[in-house]
């Protein structure tokens, strides 16, 4: 069943023509990014100072906490907002203020110089970037504590970013004292590696879609809740039930296994017993994907909830910003994933995954038991995705309701472009994917980040239509 | 009675009339031809954004009409060169990908001048022109227990014109589907290699079903947003979604099956809401949980559907469009 | 294999015992839909009239693969294609003579399916060219191929199982205008063709036995009926060169007899034929030419008779079992009875 569905069609050689319009269209999807950047910015707005903010689809957030060295919150000091939008706030008690904004854009958030002086912060500015679309970018975390270490004297110390997620920080730029190069050098550093973080999570995400695609044939689109689940797991475990970060990882770890498991007894096992089609199954799980989603959103709501509340030191390392969280996360990442090719290539029952993949009939036929196999790869492609959900919350430091669905499509591509079905190829697209998606932002607008990825794809498929690792199959 | 009449009024809304054109467009590429179009709304907003945009700048209604099916044409065009040849599954995965990136692109703040970026197009931007064209007086009228507004808005007129529109369109499609053409396409639904061996040129026809489906989708966008703004978000994945449930509750591969699962879905769904609206009170659940409960219906009977009855309302068991 | 020697049925032999007289020698016999599969009492089968022509040409033609035929219909040259460091096929040459009954035998593997695949244009070699009927093939899209009147069957029968077998029929006829997207919007302008090609649909599947069946779903066919109706459609639009993928792979015998039946007489309609086989005794039997492939390559070509003596396939197909009879004996007897 598996491979009747793999890249049945995908070889007929067109003539030079059709080349000459794949060009052209390449050329209209470059142009139409690019206009974007030509328009012009929309006038500066009020925004509006509130106590708590919380990101929606119309308000972006610029927030944060205002502390001495110590760690103790300043009260009553005058925030100013620059940028898209501008607006003027104090700190609480608790040393809190925020901004709700309705404009995408570059942000400024200034101190007055004494303050900062006072409690010897390196800079009383620092810039941040809001892309409400964007999940990681739609909240603003502003720091002014002493966390530069680095060359650069006069770089804010500031680790402002898109939810403490330091790649995207365009402090240099502001310092004005490197030359332009240097400072595109760092920037690109700084991409190029939050661009790698993000594709190991994503690879990780992706292998356990691309497994069950590879045993059952099917595209699951409910995967990306899953990941979510992991998440929102996560979540309850450290801020509702007030568990260790790590036992709250292993419990959302094990529910996520659980409900691959119930979902195979439950749904997948009788419809492949009843022999219902995958293309059936995938819309199955379009409608599994919808009603998880607002599950989700009807129990934690429509914010995004924190997994871990502190904020991390940031940590220099050559060119790059970054922090302890995201390299942990990163090298979890890696190490499961070369843990599961080790399980595929290594064990019997990773060969038999790997049987049934390549022949589900055949495999069936020489005495694997296929349903079990089947079992399995569901619990485990279930069990990554909610270990990437709960990294990919800490990383990001927060998930929302809709976290999984917003990757879904990134996920799709990474998996495709790595070839569908292939055992590692998903890792190799996600990295793919999530590099060019974070490194586009240098030339493009970075509320289209993730178009630039998906034109990957579709551009990749032009060239190559079974992906990087991809065979293709034979007619008649 | 208020309830009954907003339940009722479902039945022929002009929302109901969009995801009706917009299921009768999928309905010719998923029903007829096979193929797995994921993002029918890329087609509905790109559509949505050449009549609004074009409406914007004071072309006249015709011609920001045949922009907005020019827009889906082109589209389709170059949607179809890469993934035509591919698997359905590609297909799928494309269509999804170009739908994000119309909606990504569409809602940058870069983009601001010409969609309106996020927070999109207002209405009076783009509707005058339509409304105008009403031949009926101003005003609101009521017809049996219903009243709306003649001209403007959520009004009459619209309703007329989309329900024209959907029956052109379902007419069109009978004729498609009992023609030679029509049969071709089914051919190639079934095994496309077979019909290749037979002479056909089978990424030909792809293109053209592709084309068409997109058109309606097209359609669909420009009357989905005339009753109210035009929002980037509001043609996101889930109206692609919901077009399917549609889809495959009327029955894919019949004629009036998109019009009755978009009345039926419609209908059904305002009654449940509003009657948890009623009776439950926003202490237990608040107005935003019933919204995603509706959608959790959705979900479910998506799953429930395609599980039990693929065949839908209206469709035969034997002529399936689903393949193995 | 002694039993053989009593009656073979080979085109000479027919055509002593044959209806046709030497007058009508030029008209290819048209009527056999009349016969069904069994030719009514006291008559015997077909006018021979291509077959003759042809066994009189080949007649003279050398046993060597990759030998010059007197009036080829298809010419390969050169057609390599590999699959990562595999050769699935390694054509030097090859032609199939016009209006003959070409057999194509070779184990499995051997590259039958994909040399069918390489001409017919699903598939496209690493070198090579090709011509058919004068034209140069290569580059050439499959639908292309098949409209310039070489049209293949699958091994794996593809009928379209949700459309009924006279829609599945109705697809394999050229030219309906009402096949393009706005002429089929206007019923006027392309109803008479409809109607003339459901005539020939209904005459097609009279003769292949699927008349009761023109309004059933293709999909509850059986595998032999799929067979049929995959052959009948690719008739539907007279084509020149028929490739025919196994068509008696899961056929029972009894409709077996009906298939030999329609091969020949698709000979005596002026179709030439390259059909795919494994069951070297029917292959013997009705085909004027047989080639041997194995491992990619023509290894023996020649007549029936001659060639499954030759060493090199006894060799290469037959293996270590040389001495055992491949093909089910009984199959012939009813070729044998009728002669």
């Amino acid at each position: 069943m598996a491979s009747t569905y793999r890249f049945t069609a995908a070889r007929r050689r067109r003539g030079a023509g059709w080349r000459h319009a794949l060009c052209a269209m390449a050329v209209i999807a470059v142009v139409c990014l690019w206009c974007g950047l030509s328009a012009p910015t929309a006038q500066a707005d009020e925004a509006e100072a509130t106590d708590k903010c919380v990101p929606t689809a119309e308000f972006g957030c610029v927030n944060g906490i205002l502390q001495g060295s110590d760690q103790k919150p300043i009260a009553g000091v005058t925030v100013t907002l620059g940028g898209a939008e501008t607006g003027e706030t104090t700190t609480g008690d608790d040393g809190t203020w925020a901004f709700k904004v309705a404009d995408d854009g570059k942000y400024t958030v200034t101190i007055p110089q004494d303050v900062a002086k006072r409690y010897g912060f390196a800079s009383a500015s620092a810039d941040v970037e809001i892309v409400k679309t964007s999940f990681s970018k739609q909240r603003g975390v502003v720091r002014f504590d002493k966390t530069s270490t680095s060359d650069a004297a006069s770089k804010p110390s500031a680790a402002a970013s898109g939810m403490k997620r330091p790649a995207t920080t365009d402090a240099a730029d502001t310092s004005g004292k490197p030359s332009a190069s240097s400072a595109t050098w760092t920037r690109f550093c700084q991409q190029l590696y939050s661009g790698i973080v993000f594709g190991l999570l994503l690879g990780l995400m992706s292998v356990g879609m691309n497994l069950v695609y590879g045993t059952t044939g099917l595209s699951s689109f409910s995967h990306g809740e899953q990941v979510t689940l992991g998440g929102l797991m996560a979540y309850v475990g450290t801020q509702m039930l007030h568990m260790p970060v790590v036992l709250s990882a292993v419990c959302a770890v094990a529910v996520g296994a659980l409900t691959g498991l119930v979902q195979d007894q439950l749904i997948w096992g009788p419809l492949r017993r009843r022999r219902v089609g995958t293309m059936q199954q995938m819309i199955v799980t379009i409608g599994l994907s919808m009603a998880l989603q607002y599950l989700y959103q009807f129990f934690f709501g429509g914010d995004i909830k924190g997994i871990v509340k502190s904020v991390p030191e940031g940590i220099q390392i050559g060119p790059i910003t970054t922090n302890a969280p995201a390299l942990i996360c990163a090298g979890i990442a890696l190490a499961t994933i070369v843990g599961v090719t080790v399980f595929l290539y290594c064990t019997r029952l990773g060969r038999a995954t790997r049987a049934v993949s390549d022949n589900a009939a055949l495999a069936a036929a020489s005495g694997i038991n296929v349903d079990s196999v089947v079992r399995i790869v569901w619990t485990l492609s279930c069990a990554l995705a909610a270990l990437s959900g709960v990294l990919l919350g800490i990383y990001l430091n927060g998930i929302a309701w809709n976290t999984g669905v917003t990757l879904l499509m990134l996920m799709f591509a990474a998996v495709t472009l790595g070839g569908l079905g292939t055992a590692n190829g998903a890792l190799v697209g996600a990295l793919v994917i999530g590099v060019v998606a974070d490194l586009s932002t240098l030339v493009i607008p970075s509320d289209m980040r993730y178009a630039s990825a998906l034109a990957i794809l579709i551009l990749v498929l032009l060239v190559r239509p079974q992906g990087i690792f991809g065979k293709r199959n034979r007619i008649g | 009675m208020t309830i009954v009449a907003n339940i009722l009024g479902e039945l022929f809304a002009p929302t109901t009339a969009a995801y009706a054109l917009a299921a009768i467009g999928l309905n010719i590429h998923f029903g007829m031809t096979g193929l797995m179009n994921m993002g029918q709304a890329g087609f509905m907003l790109l559509g949505a954004y050449g009549f609004a945009i074009t409406q914007m700048h004071g072309a006249n209604l015709f011609s920001s009409v045949l922009f907005a099916l020019l827009l889906a044409a082109v589209y389709a065009l170059l949607l179809g060169i890469p993934t035509l040849k591919l698997g359905p599954d590609y297909l799928a995965m494309v269509t999804l990908a170009a739908a994000e990136i119309v909606r990504i692109v569409g809602r940058s703040t870069s983009m601001t001048n010409i969609t309106g970026g996020s927070a999109g197009i207002a209405p009076q931007d783009f509707t005058t022109r339509f409304e105008d064209l009403s031949p009926l007086p101003d005003g609101t009228s009521t017809f049996l227990i219903w009243t709306y507004n003649n001209n403007i808005a959520n009004s009459w007129w619209l309703r007329i014109v989309a329900w024209v529109l959907v029956a052109l369109c379902a007419f069109l499609c009978w004729r498609w589907f009992r023609s030679p053409w029509g049969r071709v396409l089914k051919g190639i639904r079934e095994d496309e290699n077979a019909i290749r061996s037979l002479g056909k040129s089978v990424t030909k026809y792809k293109m053209q079903a592709l084309i068409v489906g997109g058109l309606f989708g097209a359609l669909a966008g420009v009357v989905f947003v005339l009753p109210r703004s035009l929002n980037p978000d509001s043609l996101g994945r889930t109206v692609t979604f919901y077009t399917w449930t549609i889809l495959l509750l009327g029955g894919a591969a019949t004629i009036m099956g998109p019009i009755l699962g978009s009345c039926v879905l419609w209908v059904l769904l305002t009654a449940v809401k509003e009657t948890m609206r009623v009776t439950i009170p926003s202490t237990v659940i608040s107005s935003n949980q019933i919204e995603a409960l509706g959608w959790i219906i959705v979900g479910v009977a998506l799953m429930l559907l395609v599980i039990f009855r693929p065949q839908g309302i209206l469709g035969n068991k034997k002529e399936l469009a689903f393949n193995g | 294999m002694a039993e053989n020697n009593k009656a073979p049925v080979d085109a000479a032999q027919r055509h002593d015992v044959g209806a046709a007289p030497a007058a009508s020698v030029r008209e290819p016999f048209y009527d056999i839909a009349r016969w069904g599969t069994k030719p009514p009492e006291g008559e015997d089968l077909i006018s021979t009239a291509y077959g003759d022509k042809v066994t009189r040409d080949l007649a003279f033609v050398e046993n060597k693969p990759g030998v010059h035929k007197p009036d080829p219909i298809l010419v390969a040259d050169g057609v390599v294609r590999r699959f990562g460091g595999m050769t699935a096929v390694d054509v030097d040459h090859f032609e199939i003579e016009r209006h003959g009954i070409t057999a194509l035998i070779g184990p499995n593997g051997a590259g039958k399916t994909t040399f069918f695949n390489l001409m017919t244009g699903f598939d496209v070699p690493n070198t090579g060219s090709w011509h058919f009927d004068g034209k140069d093939m290569q580059h050439v899209h499959p639908e292309q191929v098949a409209r310039g009147g070489m049209v293949r069957t699958f091994q794996l029968t593809k009928v379209m199982s949700r459309l009924t077998v006279l829609d599945n029929m109705l697809l394999g006829a050229p030219d309906q205008p009402g096949e393009g997207m706005f002429r089929s919007l206007f019923p006027g302008m392309w109803r008479r063709k409809e109607r003339e090609n459901r005539e020939k649909a209904e005459a097609l599947l009279e003769r292949f036995l699927l008349i009761k069946k023109k309004d059933d779903f293709a999909g509850s066919l059986s595998g032999g009926q799929r067979k049929l109706l995959e052959m009948a459609r690719a008739l539907m639009c007279d084509p020149k060169l028929v490739m025919l993928d196994e068509p008696m792979a899961g056929v029972n015998p009894a409709l077996k007899q009906s298939l030999l039946d329609h091969i020949i007489s698709l000979r005596e309609d002026g179709t030439t034929v390259l059909f795919v086989e494994h069951d070297i005794n029917m292959v013997r039997h009705i085909a004027d030419w047989v080639t041997v492939m194995a491992e990619g390559r023509i290894v023996a070509e020649g007549q029936p008779k001659t060639v499954m003596d030759d060493p090199a396939v006894v060799d290469a197909y037959l293996g270590a079992h040389a001495d055992v009879d491949l093909g089910g004996d009984s199959v012939l007897e009813g070729l044998e009875e009728r002669s």
